[in-house]
């Protein structure tokens, strides 16, 4: 009976406690919170707070990699995951830190590989802001400057960067002036543009701070050719010019990046049927003053030897991305489109660069899917990236081709690039028969497939875009930069709004010795045996916010965690 | 103050009628404890209530009012919540927390709330169409509270019991009439959205005559006579598809079809005549009507945003005039139409120009160029007219290097030279500045895009950021107080999806929405898609925003003088 009475009283005590729980923090849960801030040049406090779960906590003494992910979601965040091999938490998310308060930035791309002291840059295709980020304490990460689309009056919608050794970035900006009409640049040139995210694009050297220190024009005085360059509405001076990718040989004062669409177009009702809005072009510049970026040639990939029923899908458009060698007696760089076609040039100084095929996504699909492959063209090819020690070649691919036999099937390959670079100037590599396409270069200096790793994923989109692990554990118990390059990290994700989406997975993969590959069945969700980490979930450090969109993937440590 | 928590998804009668179950379960205790209520008042003459019955009948009581209320709060019906929720709940429970004894003094609360039940019922007549189903409810529910006292209260003479028995009676009508009949019927004269054939059906102004109806996928058809339905088409700036409807005074029933599938939606037009929404500004003027209906405010539309230029966006006008000389340019070419805040817009924008010694041409729709400087009069808003639609290839030749199919780099022209020192207009390439509505807009736009009406960029009035404008790839940019991304505007959006979701986000429906003007400076933002469509497979989704697929970016400090 005595229990009985106290049964109202328990009640209550039961509820208070249900009530103050649900009212309780945030849903960061036990996350440690902080916030820096910055002010932009409209005035308005810029900020990103961090939610640093207990398992972001020093682990006394033992020192950590972390896997930096650019991410879109109900609020925007720079996810910080554990990529410690060996580590009990390995594939957790320690920290999200959150953009606040501008929101929709759709989350993009950072630089290609960070560096000790390097500031991170990460862009928002939406938002036409890039977000300067000090990790230098990581898993902790601060902002550090803003740069508002009224800081680049003469471009828009950032895509990809480069960080230059003066910690100064050089960022691609697809999309056109942001007022349209005549813009001059920082060097006193003007171009006419059709305004914000038409063309032309430009290049913008971005500061630490996330100031503008230059904008150049990635468009020639002249004009291009307008039957190849659509532009809506029609300029006085047609240009192809949306870079997209942008690598940098800071020894040979080269900027290489790459044309991709001018994206506001849907194909219908924009533009005509046929009409060409994929680009087919690269661009290199002269970055000896590296305030006064100077466009040296504007160079048209070839066509290859496919004949496609959809003429959308022929090989040279859009070069999405570009790739510079990087030991000093190597001086080539590799384009790629989304329609499998793989370039290369031996010499970015040349004053007319000659690009050839030297490879076909074909052929990796082929090897990843002997019986039936899928086609190559509309395989949405993105990141390509050389190893910094130019053995490999690594490229990720979103799927193949519409209507293939394992369409959801995307790929990461390595290519052995050894034998093409040690052609020097005169390489022989030429896909330019049917047979090549699939069965790789004929020629013996083509590049050699050395691994490949089918990524199944049964959405709309695929694996799109990667990143090199340049750390390694050194004997000393720091992280030391390498450039034997064991790890790699991809991510599930394109653009919602194009129509290609993604599972939302980030995955790692290993690399053999010989370039040979393998997916990292560790690096997942904690209690799940499928690996990946899954960025379609419910609950982040910063509350129950629902699925998130990863795009832009980085390798980081510590400064005080590597030598 | 009148509230309605939820005022939109009503349900249309399909043909097979059918409504909400959680309605049907709450309906039917709540007519339940209105038999055991005022049958016990009216039995009260030969049986004397015991203590177990009044606490059931006032029990009863709290059930009907508060049943009352949640069937209210999910129907069109506004809500008064002190006079028609609070006050005869309060009175209810407390007559129920009496129940167990008999309260002389009752017979004060009986009539101090029967008197005010009356008062409601005095205010009908004079009230308006949205604020009367309001009192009626108040005063039924003030009764019920009433005669819940009336029967914990102890009885003399059986002739006290008369009046009461007349109460009980007109609550059992009055009940009844609220509970089974009126959460289906519409708001009479009030712009209403119903939900049928899987999706939303808008009806504004709902008043006799012409009347804009907004179905979600065009080819629907919807009328008043299911033999002669016309096809419900798309319009220039706006989401879904639309049809024109006359509907005839009082009630009647609006027919859409679908497919083989046909559902009957009940309208109440009433008598007297609303704005005219038959103009090209129409859809514009239906989505200030469903942003008043989202936040609660269930009133006749008066008025479209189109019929005056509010003074805030007159200043914004003369901004954008100064800001496009400060870009050097010496002319402007003013795209208007024949509405009065068109007109009124035109005059401004004509007047800054002379102020800051800018050119304005007129220009027309219809494919005829642009006329002589001034020369034009407002253009045509013919709402059927069609606009350009494709966009002709890309015309200049500007001494361009040819196809390099060979691989081979060309080198680039060196640069001009050091460049000029600021932006240089090209010749005949004027800013364009629209001022007309949706539909001349879209023509200017595309007439733009397709460089039928050459322009170095496309500066557009505040009313015209909406989806379907910023899609064609014209250089938009819009002077706007607040970033398209702020909360507050992603709330409407938000409620906008959830309640009328073919309606797009626009500037007058935010308006309506909000209530109050934004204090803000104005601040000039570009607009674009920034994505292509490239799998026609896949289908875009992710939270919502004002501009899918698209950016509106910040470009400008506050605009001087806004």
């Amino acid at each position: 009976m005595a229990i009985a009475r106290r049964v109202p009283a328990l009640l209550v005590v039961l509820l208070t406690v249900a009530a103050v729980t649900s009212l309780g923090p945030p849903a960061a849960g036990h996350a440690t919170v902080t916030t820096s801030s910055v002010r932009g040049t409209d005035g308005q406090k810029y900020s990103v707070t961090n939610h640093l779960t207990a398992e972001a906590r020093d682990r006394g003494g033992q020192r950590r990699e972390w896997l930096l992910v650019w991410a879109g979601g109900e609020q925007d965040f720079l996810a910080v995951l554990d990529a410690t091999k060996g580590s009990r938490t390995y594939g957790a998310v320690v920290n999200t830190a959150t953009i606040d308060g501008l929101t929709g930035n759709e989350p993009h791309h950072m630089q290609y590989l960070w560096h000790k002291g390097q500031r991170v840059y990460a862009g928002g295709l939406m938002s036409d802001t890039v977000f300067v980020l000090d990790v230098s304490r990581l898993p902790e990460v601060r902002l550090a400057g803003v740069n508002l689309p009224a800081d680049t009056p003469c471009g828009s919608v950032p895509d990809a960067f480069w960080v230059l050794r003066d910690g100064t970035a050089y960022g691609s900006y697809m999309g056109g002036p942001n007022v349209a009409g005549p813009c001059t640049y920082t060097n006193g040139e003007t171009r006419v543009g059709n305004g914000f995210a038409g063309s032309p694009g430009e290049v913008v050297r971005i500061g630490p701070d996330g100031r503008t220190l230059a904008e150049a024009p990635a468009a020639t005085a002249a004009g291009e050719d307008p039957a190849s360059c659509l532009n809506v509405p029609a300029l006085p001076q047609a240009t192809c010019a949306n870079p997209h990718g942008i690598q940098v040989r800071e020894d040979l004062d080269r900027m290489v990046t790459s044309d991709f669409f001018e994206v506001r177009h849907l194909l219908q009702p924009n533009v005509p049927p046929g009409a060409n809005i994929a680009r087919d072009t690269v661009r290199i510049f002269d970055i000896g003053d590296l305030g006064a970026p100077k466009l040296l040639s504007v160079s048209k990939m070839p066509d290859g030897p496919r004949v496609e029923a959809e003429p959308a899908e022929e090989e040279p458009r859009p070069v999405m991305e570009t790739t510079v060698t990087n030991r000093p007696e190597h001086r080539g760089a590799f384009a790629s489109t989304m329609n499998g076609a793989i370039y290369y040039t031996p010499d970015i100084t040349a004053a007319q660069p000659r690009w050839r095929q030297v490879f076909d996504d074909a052929t990796a699909f082929a090897k990843a899917f002997p019986a039936d492959p899928p086609r190559s063209g509309g395989s949405a090819g993105a990141w390509l990236q050389t190893s910094p020690d130019d053995r490999f070649l690594f490229h990720v691919v979103l799927r193949g081709g519409p209507g293939s036999t394992h369409a959801e099937a995307g790929l990461v390959y390595v290519l052995d690039i050894r034998e093409l670079l040690r052609s020097g100037g005169d390489p022989r590599c030429s896909v330019d028969t049917l047979a090549e396409v699939t069965a790789g270069g004929a020629e013996p200096d083509c590049p050699a497939l050395a691994g490949v790793v089918p990524i199944v994923d049964p959405t709309t989109g695929g694996p799109h875009w990667g990143a090199m692990d340049n750390f390694d554990l050194g004997r000393d118990g720091y992280y030391h930069e390498t450039d034997d390059i064991r790890r790699l990290a991809v991510s599930n994700y394109f653009v919602a709004q194009t129509g290609l989406d993604g599972d939302h997975r980030v995955c790692l993969v290993d690399v053999g010795k010989r370039g040979q590959l393998s997916l990292d069945r560790d690096f997942r969700d904690r209690g799940q045996h499928r690996p990946c980490v899954d960025f379609d979930r419910t609950r982040w450090p910063h509350g129950a916010r629902g699925p998130a969109r990863p795009h832009g993937v980085l390798f980081a440590v510590a400064d005080r965690d590597v030598r | 103050m009148t509230w309605a928590a939820v005022v939109l998804a009503q349900h249309g009668h399909d043909v097979a009628p059918a409504g909400d179950g959680w309605a049907t379960v709450v309906r039917v205790p709540v007519l339940g404890a209105l038999v055991v209520l005022v049958g016990t008042v009216l039995l009260r003459f030969v049986a004397p209530a015991g203590r177990a019955v009044r606490v059931v009948a006032a029990g009863g009581a709290v059930v009907v009012v508060a049943g009352e209320a949640l069937l209210a709060s999910a129907s069109p019906r506004p809500v008064d919540v002190a006079a028609g929720v609070a006050a005869p709940l309060v009175l209810a429970v407390a007559a129920l927390a009496a129940a167990p004894f008999r309260v002389r003094a009752g017979w004060v609360v009986v009539a101090a709330a029967t008197v005010l039940a009356l008062a409601h019922l005095g205010r009908v007549p004079g009230a308006e169409a949205g604020d009367r189903v309001a009192l009626l409810q108040a005063a039924v529910l003030t009764a019920v509270a009433a005669l819940a006292w009336f029967v914990v209260t102890p009885v003399g003479r059986p002739a006290a019991q008369a009046p009461a028995v007349v109460l009980a009676l007109a609550v059992l009508a009055g009940t009844t009439q609220l509970t089974a009949l009126e959460p289906d019927r519409p708001v009479t004269g009030v712009p209403q959205v119903r939900d049928a054939l899987g999706g939303r059906v808008l009806v504004a102004p709902q008043r006799p005559g012409w009347n804009l109806v907004q179905v979600a996928e065009a080819g629907t058809e919807v009328g008043t006579d299911p033999a002669a339905l016309a096809p419900a088409t798309p319009r220039p700036g706006a989401g879904g598809a639309w049809a024109l409807v006359e509907l005839p005074e009082g009630r009647s029933t609006l027919w859409v079809r679908r497919g083989g599938e046909t559902a009957a939606v009940p309208v109440d037009a009433g008598t007297p005549t609303g704005p005219d929404l038959s103009s090209a500004d129409g859809p514009e003027c239906a989505a200030a009507a469903v942003g008043a209906l989202l936040a609660g405010e269930v009133r006749a539309l008066r008025g479209c945003p189109a019929d005056h230029l509010d003074p805030a966006d007159a200043d914004v006008l003369r901004a954008l005039l100064g800001f496009v000389a400060g870009r050097g340019h010496r002319s402007v070419t003013l795209v208007e139409d024949a509405s009065a805040r068109s007109v009124a817009a035109a005059v401004v924008v004509r007047e800054a120009a002379r102020r800051h010694g800018v050119e304005v041409t007129g220009w027309r729709p219809g494919g005829q160029g642009a006329a002589g400087p001034d020369s034009a009069g407002p253009g045509s808003t013919a709402p059927n007219s069609t606009a350009p639609d494709s966009t002709a290839p890309n015309s200049t030749s500007a001494g361009t290097p040819g196809p390099d199919t060979t691989g081979t780099g060309t080198s680039a022209p060196d640069s001009t030279g050091p460049g000029t020192p600021g932006p240089v207009s090209e010749p005949g390439r004027a800013p364009v500045l629209v001022v007309a509505g949706w539909v001349t807009a879209d023509q200017a736009l595309r007439a733009v895009a397709s460089g039928a009406l050459p322009g170095e960029g496309s500066y557009l009035a505040p009313w015209l950021l909406t989806a379907p404008l910023l899609r064609i790839p014209a250089g938009q940019l819009v002077p706007l107080r607040t970033h398209p991304q702020e909360p507050d505007r992603l709330d409407h959006v938000a409620a906008l999806a959830a309640g009328a979701p073919d309606t797009t986000a626009s500037p007058a429906g935010y308006a309506a929405w909000r209530g109050t003007p934004e204090p803000a400076p104005a601040r000039l933002y570009a607009a674009s898609l920034v994505t292509m469509q490239l799998s026609t497979t896949g289908h875009a989704h992710g939270s919502a925003t004002w501009f899918p697929g698209g950016a509106v970016a910040p470009v400008s400090g506050p605009l001087p003088g806004t």
